[in-house]
């Protein structure tokens, strides 16, 4: 199964970087999201993990290092939660890290709360300094 | 006595008088000529011949300077040119000549190359001419004095000659002297003694003439030889190679230097020499490079013809014994420095010939080069100049057709704004309930936000909303246009007042709308809504629910504010890819004292992003409110704004803002 990988970049949109490794199981999303059509940039994102699920039934460590997503990502984002969720629950090993600067930290903690809440998922807020 | 003193004016005489025994070849002289001076052609210039002091012929020069006229041979003229600006100048021309060889049928222009500053007089005196010219054995009239030389070489060997013969006759008249007796001899010889005397003064006298005269000669030759460098590009034009008769006068020239030709003309590069220049001379038609190597090879030739000629002189000078033997060798001398001369003389226009076609051939390649830079440049400039001003053009087209998209565009969405503004409640209708105030900053022209009023007369319940949907700008500004259309429906035409009936309803009614149970549309939006009543002067009943937005409300007198969270769960989407239990929204249902402030917000400023990457956040617009909420509206309104301002600096706003505070 091949990698996924997509340059972020920065104009009128922001798209932010995936970078989804298949040999290791680690995927992360970074930069920022904020796009003309979310759904159809996400659908990518889930049919891979949907696949790798399906094909290579390994570990994941899904990490976050989102700094801005607009209201239409942060729901996409709940569904990749779902599906990594349906994908615990069917027995698959499943981690989810989010990166947040320290600044941030008050913020980022609420809306990782409201997501822990609404997707079951257990979900680590890791801070970091630049 | 009488025959010596006879033989010694025959010897004066010959001295004298020159070339009197010339053979007649033709009876007149056909002389064509063009005047220049400085270099300049001199037209209708008036032309005049004397013959010593006679008028013998009269003429002008025409527009190129030229004239015929014809002179007898054998005699001396004087020629004269006048014209108005110019000093009179006059040139003479010896017809004397002998041993002719030339067909004067075709005879040659010649030039008459003179200086202005040379003034001669005018009238038929020949002392003052400006140049001399001579005809030479093939017929052309040349400035030159080397015939002169000639005779005066001849002269010299004339005189060894007589010497030898005086010599003789002095030996005869001492011999008989000597056998005279001593009365009769004595006394004559004294008197012979002293006519000698004064025969040797007169011939010493007569020899330093003579050697005077030569000088003189020698000089001129030089003048001559020199004037002919400083007009060489004429002499050159008029220098014409005689063909075929080249080798054979070279033959003679041999002849002349006593090389010995047997020797001479068997030696290889000799026979190279010769074996080109017949190679050239069969050539029909020669060109100007041909003409030149063929000059360049009878020089090389001449060069070792002097040479052969030195080397036989250095020997026949160590052979000579006779006096006679060393005047010939004398005579033979000065013809090798005559024909050195020539040698000298050719070089030099060989290498001004050579220099002129490097010149030539300098300049015209310079020109060509110049001339293929110049097209090439202009090709260049002018197809950059095409092709800029086609893309000009083109882009200006574009430039013009994007400026009018953009333009109708932003027309579009302006008056799409106006629409947007019109939905907004109308001030003096919140107003008429409440003092208030609304921070309402779209990211683009129209907003994804949107905030909703409604007042129940009848139950004096009022109903407050900040929407946020998904999506910014014209997206943005459509779903708000649903939203606002469901808040209708379901609060004003319906009557829900109960806040979390409202969001549920407003939540079918989206899926229901946008299809998304089919679909795989996910728009919908995140809301704060409350409802407002008064239970008495003092109180007010707030009710509260949210979708993913929470409430905040101050508490004056501990200069505190409190928040309530909304519901995990936004409004409208599609179906959950995870089957789950549907959340319920929860109602909050709190009691303030009237003058406490409630504020509901999108989340625009909370995520606002200062310069280095920091978002505003909830706690930080918390600690702001407690500052503000005892100030008057317009006042909050402002503080909130600078804050705004302060936190964005230079970065660009990213999501649409709305703040709306109530005073209850």
């Amino acid at each position: 199964m091949e990698n996924l990988y997509i340059e972020g970049s920065q104009d009128n949109y922001y798209v932010p970087t995936v970078d989804f490794s298949a040999e290791t199981g680690v995927c992360t999303i970074s930069g920022k999201s904020y796009l003309e059509d979310t759904n159809q940039f996400y659908l990518v994102l889930l049919e891979w993990l949907d696949k790798y699920f399906d094909e290579v039934n390994k570990p994941v460590q899904f990490n976050v290092m989102l700094s801005y997503y607009n209201t239409s990502s942060s729901r996409s984002i709940l569904d990749i939660f779902d599906l990594l969720k349906i994908y615990e629950d069917d027995g698959g090993t499943v981690e989810v890290n989010w990166y947040c600067r320290d600044v941030d930290m008050e913020v980022v903690k609420e809306e990782v709360e409201d997501y822990v809440e609404e997707s079951d998922l257990k979900i680590n807020v890791i801070s970091f300094t630049d | 006595m009488s025959k010596v003193l006879l033989y010694k004016f025959i010897l004066l005489l010959t001295l004298l008088l020159i070339g009197n025994h010339f053979i007649f070849a033709q009876d007149k002289f056909n002389l064509s000529a063009q005047l220049l001076v400085d270099k300049k052609v001199v037209y209708d210039a008036e032309v005049i011949v004397y013959k010593g002091k006679t008028t013998i012929a009269q003429t002008k020069t025409n527009k190129i300077g030229k004239f015929d006229v014809e002179l007898p041979f054998q005699e001396v003229f004087v020629i004269q040119f006048k014209k108005e600006g110019l000093p009179v100048l006059k040139v003479l021309i010896s017809t004397k000549v002998k041993d002719l060889e030339a067909d004067l049928t075709k005879t040659k222009v010649v030039v008459f190359t003179l200086l202005s500053k040379n003034i001669s007089s005018e009238g038929a005196d020949a002392k003052d001419v400006s140049a001399a010219f001579q005809i030479n054995k093939n017929g052309l009239l040349v400035e030159d004095n080397r015939e002169f030389s000639k005779i005066v070489n001849n002269s010299e060997k004339e005189q060894v000659k007589t010497d030898n013969q005086v010599e003789i006759l002095k030996d005869e008249v001492s011999n008989a002297i000597s056998e005279l007796p001593d009365s009769i001899r004595i006394p004559f010889k004294s008197k012979y003694d002293f006519l000698n005397l004064k025969m040797d003064s007169m011939l010493l006298l007569s020899e330093k003439h003579a050697a005077l005269v030569l000088q003189t000669a020698n000089l001129k030759s030089e003048e001559i030889i020199a004037k002919a460098f400083y007009s060489l590009p004429e002499a050159i034009n008029s220098q014409k190679i005689t063909s075929s008769s080249t080798i054979k006068k070279i033959d003679k020239e041999l002849k002349n230097l006593a090389v010995k030709e047997e020797t001479f003309n068997s030696r290889n590069d000799i026979k190279a020499y010769k074996l080109k220049l017949d190679k050239i001379e069969s050539k029909s038609n020669m060109s100007k490079k041909d003409s030149l190597e063929y000059l360049e090879t009878i020089v090389m030739f001449k060069d070792e013809m002097v040479k052969s000629a030195k080397m036989q002189l250095e020997i026949d000078k160590l052979n000579a014994k006779t006096r006679k033997d060393s005047v010939e060798l004398q005579v033979r001398e000065a013809q090798i420095f005559l024909v050195e001369k020539d040698i000298q003389e050719a070089k030099d226009k060989i290498a001004i010939q050579q220099l002129e076609i490097r010149q030539k051939n300098t300049m015209l390649l310079f020109s060509i080069i110049a001339l293929l830079f110049f097209i090439l440049v202009s090709i260049l400039v002018y197809n950059s100049f095409r092709h800029k001003k086609r893309t000009n053009a083109i882009l200006e087209k574009q430039n013009w057709e994007i400026a009018n998209k953009n333009k109708k565009i932003i027309d579009s969405i302006r008056y799409a704004q106006t629409i947007q503004q019109a939905i907004l409640p109308i001030k003096s209708n919140i107003d008429k309930y409440f003092d208030w105030f609304v921070i309402f900053q779209p990211k683009d022209i129209v907003s994804g936000d949107f905030y909703w009023f409604n007042h129940f007369e009848e139950t004096g319940k009022s109903v407050f909303a900040v929407v946020d949907c998904t999506g910014h700008g014209v997206p943005g500004a459509f779903m708000s246009m649903i939203g606002n259309r469901l808040l209708i429906e379901a609060v004003k035409e319906k009557g829900i007042i109960k806040p979390i009936d409202i969001l549920e309803e407003i939540d079918e009614r989206i899926r229901i709308a946008l299809m998304q149970d089919e679909t795989s549309n996910n728009d919908g939006m995140d809301m704060c809504l409350c409802t407002l009543e008064y239970i008495d002067n003092n109180k007010c009943k707030v009710g509260f629910a949210g979708a993913k937005r929470p409430m905040f409300y101050s508490d004056i007198q501990n200069k505190k504010m409190e928040h309530i969270k909304g519901t995990v769960r936004g409004i409208g989407g599609k179906k959950r890819i995870r089957e789950k239990s549907k959340k319920m929204f929860e109602e909050h249902n709190i009691v303030i004292n009237r003058g406490e402030m409630i504020y509901l917000t999108s989340d625009g400023f909370f995520d606002l992003q200062s310069p280095n990457r920091k978002k505003f956040g909830r706690l930080n617009f918390m600690s702001l409110l407690e500052e503000q909420i005892h100030k008057p509206m317009q006042e909050q309104r402002e503080a909130i704004m600078d804050a705004l301002h302060l936190h964005k600096g230079s970065e660009f706003q990213i999501d649409d803002i709305t703040i709306l505070g109530i005073k209850v």
